[in-house]
């Protein structure tokens, strides 16, 4: 195609194949043409009845632009309906979350505010997971834990978790994290322990907040070291990881909500739920891929915890309930029980009036009437459903619009309670226009996938089953259970003390330099600098008498975490000044920080000197470390745009000491050889 | 669209700013908001949408813009004599 020119401009882009009208849009958008790409890109997602993902982010993208921030959040959220495409969701996320903020709270049906304590990263699924939920209508302010740092925050009644004051925790820790080996010879134990511990955090939280916490169950890794025969050797892991989330659904009591990614990763299959590749480079638990479906699972259930679940289903009846037309076809001549058809009918009724036993109110809305409408529930031996399954029943030649505002009100709930079923794309499109406040399950052709379809829709999620009585049975059957796992939690120097650390510490060595290197040039968060020195200006560093350089590699009981921390300072006229100290983000939280400042006072008396000083400088990034020479006793000497300059007393207050990790010193090798080597060259 | 243009395209989709414009020379630390997740995202929309494998830490090892896009180039090419 050419470029539009003032004539093509006037093309109706509804002649267009809706590719063509695609780049059409997409080259009037390059030219500043926004609002008539805007129609033409509209023009091409009537023709869906859920456009598709990438007309949706254009739409959304156009509106952002116009400065429409609710049109773009509009389309944003679409996204979350037409397709379950990572790379797209984080874009419409983005859109989404900015679109939110300069709507403020006000715009959104609920606003909340939510901590996420990982075990691993989550700083690419936590924007997937708001766009899910502003599709729901809830505004998320998300507090993220730093990696691996959830043991802490509970524990630490000063942490970051408690200031946020959020509303609703989530726990999302997987199952690596537990080190349950392949096989634990005390199993019962192990798994005895595991409860206590997470009963213990659950009641830390609930003491110190007034919040809902949700807890991801833990997955069964898609390696089975032991084979089948795992499935009934006691002790094997994938025995002791089903008994931990058995018993954890046990105590989870009101105040927990469990999201069952064991059961998620069984959806989507778990070779699909874990890639190692994310894994290893990035940390991710989840696959990208799985990102956007354990997103929307989660966001359903915060939804139902903040009581947004829906209430009642609206039934359509010809071929929705039973395959033909009741007043062509007649009793005998719809289609219920016999054949294949006839028992995906039979499959779907029976699994609408298991939603209906727990507690999901059905309804009738059907173009029909009402006589014929009425017989095949009096009359047909293979109907599941019972007129007295209904709280109402509908059966006219009103349009639907009308008939659904009409239940909605003899019910007295608001449309946003109801969940139309219709098998007639027509008239799934005209609820969807004219009343957005409803949702629509997009039935596919095939009655026989119906039910999946149907359970594939979350937003009936309950939050509890039981009668008032027996719930407060429960209740005080789990308050009881919940301390005595109190007993059992650990307080944070226990948990420090339990990883018996070690560090190793030692000045740069050509061994060592390349991986400081690296992280001088990709630390972001904690880094007090960010000075990003080249390997040569490292070098150079080495070789200065009046540089102070060292590496920290710690490792634990667990595992070795290799080299992750950095520390460069130069020496003069009695003061220690700190250019540069960095720690990788995956040892934040261990007190390796306390190590490194003790290691670096013993430098400074080593070479006599009296004072140490640092500075910090502020980035997007690195606010974690904001306080951190403060909470260390240095001395604020000034401040100028954020950049603040500290000092510490070393005379005075004496050396910073750490007693939690161990530590071993050794001397740069590495520098002897590389003499060496360069005397062999020569 | 260019593979050039694809690849700008996804980085402006994956982060919202359609002012990002890449030359051959830029580094990653040259574009605001261009971290390591954006990084891996960008690795993820260029196996999924262009079929083109980065195996292990290949994503990392790029010196510039300019390489990545060389690197794309080739195996798309490669892939197209494959088929012929």
């Amino acid at each position: 195609m050419s470029e539009p020119t003032k004539s093509e401009g006037e093309i109706s882009c509804k002649e267009l194949s809706a590719e063509e009208a695609v780049q059409f849009a997409d080259r009037l958008v390059e030219k500043g043409e926004v609002g008539q790409a805007i129609e033409c890109y509209l023009s091409v997602a009537d023709r869906y009845e859920l456009p598709p993902a990438d007309i949706c982010l254009r739409l959304a993208r156009c509106y952002m632009r116009l400065d429409d921030p609710a049109a773009a959040l509009d389309w944003a959220t679409r996204v979350v309906d037409a397709g379950q495409d990572y790379g797209v969701w984080q874009a419409a996320a983005l859109i989404a979350t900015k679109a939110a903020r300069r709507l403020g709270s006000a715009h959104f049906r609920q606003a909340r505010k939510l901590a996420v304590l990982s075990s691993f990263t989550t700083e690419s699924w936590v924007p997937l997971l708001q766009l899910a939920a502003l599709r729901l209508g809830i505004l998320l302010d998300v507090y993220q834990c730093a990696y691996g740092q959830y043991r802490q925050e509970v524990l630490n009644p000063e942490s970051s978790l408690y200031k946020f004051a959020p509303e609703m925790v989530l726990i999302a820790v997987d199952t690596r994290d537990l080190g349950i080996p392949d096989f634990v010879q005390d199993s019962v134990a192990v798994v005895d322990q595991e409860v206590e511990r997470w009963g213990g955090y659950w009641q830390r939280i609930l003491e110190e907040l007034s919040a809902t916490i949700l807890q991801f169950t833990f997955v069964v890794p898609e390696t089975a070291p032991f084979g089948h025969f795992g499935a009934k050797l006691q002790g094997s892991r994938q025995r002791v990881i089903q008994a931990l989330n058995l018993r954890l659904g046990e105590l989870a009591g009101p105040k927990v909500a469990l999201i069952d990614c064991e059961r998620l990763a069984s959806l989507v299959g778990k070779l699909r739920w874990y890639s190692p590749r994310y894994w290893h480079l990035a940390k991710m638990a989840v696959s990208p891929e799985a990102q956007p479906l354990l997103a929307r699972h989660t966001a359903a259930v915060i939804a139902a915890q903040l009581g947004l679940s829906r209430k009642c289903l609206v039934l359509d009846l010809d071929n929705t309930l039973w395959g033909g037309v009741i007043g062509e076809d007649g009793l005998s001549g719809i289609r219920l029980g016999q054949g294949p058809e006839g028992e995906a009918f039979v499959e779907f009724q029976e699994y609408l009036r298991s939603l209906k036993e727990r507690g999901i109110l059905l309804a009738v809305c059907s173009k029909n009437n009402e006589a014929d409408a009425r017989e095949p529930f009096e009359k047909h031996p293979e109907m599941r459903l019972r007129l007295s399954d209904f709280v109402m029943f509908v059966a006219n030649w009103k349009p639907k619009a009308e008939n659904l505002r009409e239940i909605a009100r003899e019910l007295n709930i608001g449309l946003d309670s109801l969940v139309f079923v219709d098998d007639s794309p027509a008239e799934r499109r005209a609820v969807r226009k004219l009343l957005p406040e409803v949702d629509v399950v997009p039935l596919p052709e095939d009655p026989c996938f119906y039910v999946r379809a149907l359970s594939d829709y979350l937003l009936f999620e309950p939050v509890s089953f039981t009668q008032e009585d027996s719930r407060r049975t429960e209740l005080y059957r789990a308050r009881a259970q919940l301390s005595a796992a109190r007993r059992g939690a650990e307080s944070l120097e226990e948990f420090y003390a339990s990883l018996r650390m070690k560090a190793t510490i030692g000045p740069f060595d050509d061994f060592h330099l390349p991986r400081v290197a690296q992280l001088v040039g990709k630390t972001n968060q904690f880094n007090l600098t960010t000075r990003r020195h080249s390997l040569a200006q490292l070098e150079a560093f080495a070789q200065d008498p009046n540089c102070v350089h060292f590496y920290v590699r710690l490792r634990d009981c667990f595992a070795d975490h290799g080299l992750v921390g950095v520390m460069i300072a130069f020496a003069k006229d009695g003061v220690l000044d700190i250019d540069t100290w960095l720690m990788s983000c995956r040892v934040i939280g261990r007190t390796v920080e306390a190590t490194m400042l003790a290691e670096l006072c013993r430098c400074a008396v080593e070479r006599g000197c009296h004072t140490i000083t640092g500075t910090y400088i502020p980035t997007s990034k690195n606010g974690i470390v904001r306080d951190i020479y403060a909470q260390f006793g240095f001395e604020l000497i000034s401040e100028t745009q954020g950049t603040t300059r500290w000092r510490y007393d070393l005379a005075g207050r004496g050396p910073i000491e750490n007693r939690f990790i161990e530590v071993e010193h050794v001397f740069g090798a590495g520098n002897d050889s590389r003499a060496a080597s360069t005397a062999n060259a020569a | 669209m260019t593979v050039e243009q694809r690849l700008q395209q996804m980085l402006r989709e994956l982060l919202d700013d359609d002012t990002v414009e890449l030359g051959d020379d830029t580094v990653a630390q040259d574009v605001p908001g261009w971290d390591s997740y954006v990084h891996i995202n960008l690795m993820y929309r260029i196996e999924q949408e262009l079929g083109v494998p980065l195996p292990g830490n290949k994503i990392f090892e790029f010196k510039n813009f300019g390489e990545l896009k060389r690197y794309v180039i080739e195996h798309l090419s490669a892939r197209r004599t494959e088929l012929s």
